[in-house]
């Protein structure tokens, strides 16, 4: 399947708000990452096997480099960034919206990831485990233990509601 | 852990309402996006053919007839027309090397045809009195006739033509057998004989060699000089 527009715009539309919360995990610039990512897709000669988790490996590759960037700024611009975080969340995000960003933040990095791209991403178990760099029963291991520490966190006996 | 992931009761409830909550939409212009991505895709194809152009062998996509091939036209046309000028000097060089060879035997009547189409005043001419043999006077009329081609008929006297004399003079004086050559003065006022009138190479050879395969008399390549008197070329 080549790469073309079509393409390009079906990637963007039904994957962009999934990779940009999945590299918000790591970085502020979550967007650029993700348009970064998708322009480097329209590069490609040819369209990769599975476009969905090719784009998540490069949201996730880009996103670790460009933390790796920042925390190589000084300490001011540091806690300057970390306070454009909190405020690049617009004034209309909804309540249900600013509350998944808590939630998730309240995971481990690792099991973060996980949730974000087998809850919102769609991607199998094998390729969760290629993307993250690890093993299959793995990253199984890890999202169920992220399940249940959110459903502990809720409610000790209840799953969250809207 | 299987390949499907089996999830309690609640832990499928709660991973149900995860799946409920849509992430935060993107603050990327979609436009832009496409704009770039379209750019970046040209970029990509134009640094692929690159390569293509310049690699041996290497099939590429439309146009590839690229850099590399246009060189090595241009190096093999150089090469030919190099090769051309060489074989030309070397066959030039060859027909003359034959001319000396062919006047300093004896027996050969290229001194006759040499001398007779060159006459001096005054200079001693070489004319042969004996009769050779039949199969090497038709060899040697070749080889005075190619000789006669390449030599202009008004040109300058050359330098060895007194040379050849000289040899002549000396084989004639030394030698008490007949010489086969007898020299007689070209006196151009009393007794010059008129020249006969110069042949070309193509009636040489329908003369002297009617029997033998000719090349086609048209060439087939185009020589600047063989253009029309307007000036036409190709």
């Amino acid at each position: 399947m080549p790469v073309d527009a079509a393409l390009i715009a079906e990637m963007f539309q039904r994957h962009a708000p999934a990779l940009a919360l999945y590299a918000r995990q790591w970085t502020a610039s979550a967007d650029d990452c993700v348009q970064e990512a998708l322009v480097e897709l329209a590069r490609q000669q040819a369209a990769p096997d599975n476009p969905p988790a090719w784009l998540y490996r490069v949201v996730r590759n880009r996103a670790m480099n460009a933390a790796r960037a920042s925390r190589r700024r000084t300490a001011h611009e540091q806690a300057a960034a970390a306070g454009r975080t909190q405020s690049d969340r617009s004034p209309t995000d909804s309540a249900a919206v600013v509350d998944l960003e808590d939630l998730l933040s309240q995971l481990e990095p690792s099991a973060r990831e996980i949730v974000v791209l087998r809850v919102w991403g769609g991607l199998a178990w094998q390729e969760i485990a290629e993307v993250v760099g690890g093993s299959k029963s793995g990253a199984q291991r890890h999202y169920v233990q992220a399940l249940e520490q959110l459903r502990n966190h809720w409610e000790p006996h209840s799953c969250p509601t809207n | 852990m299987s390949d499907e992931l089996r999830l309690p009761d609640d832990l499928a409830a709660c991973e149900a309402r995860l799946a409920a909550r849509s992430p935060a939409p993107t603050q990327i212009d979609r436009d832009q996006l496409m704009y770039q991505a379209g750019w970046a895709a040209c970029e990509a194809n134009q640094s692929a053919m690159k390569p293509s152009l310049l690699s041996e062998g290497k099939k590429g996509q439309h146009g590839s007839n690229g850099g590399k091939t246009i060189a090595a036209w241009s190096f093999a046309s150089a090469a030919l027309a190099a090769s051309l000028a060489v074989a030309v000097t070397l066959h030039l060089q060859r027909s003359a090397t034959s001319t000396l060879t062919a006047a300093n035997n004896p027996d050969a009547q290229i001194a006759s045809a040499k001398n007779d189409a060159i006459a001096k005043p005054g200079v001693p001419v070489v004319r042969p009195t004996a009769e050779p043999a039949a199969s090497q006077n038709n060899s040697a009329a070749l080889v005075a006739a190619v000789a006669s081609f390449f030599s202009p008929p008004a040109a300058p006297p050359r330098p060895n033509t007194a040379l050849f004399a000289a040899r002549a003079i000396s084989v004639d004086g030394n030698s008490t057998d007949a010489p086969p050559f007898q020299l007689t003065s070209v006196n151009a006022a009393s007794d010059a004989a008129p020249s006969p009138p110069s042949k070309t190479a193509w009636q040489l050879l329908d003369e002297y060699l009617p029997s033998a395969k000719k090349p086609p008399r048209e060439s087939r390549f185009f020589w600047p000089w063989n253009s029309a008197s307007l000036g036409e070329t190709i």
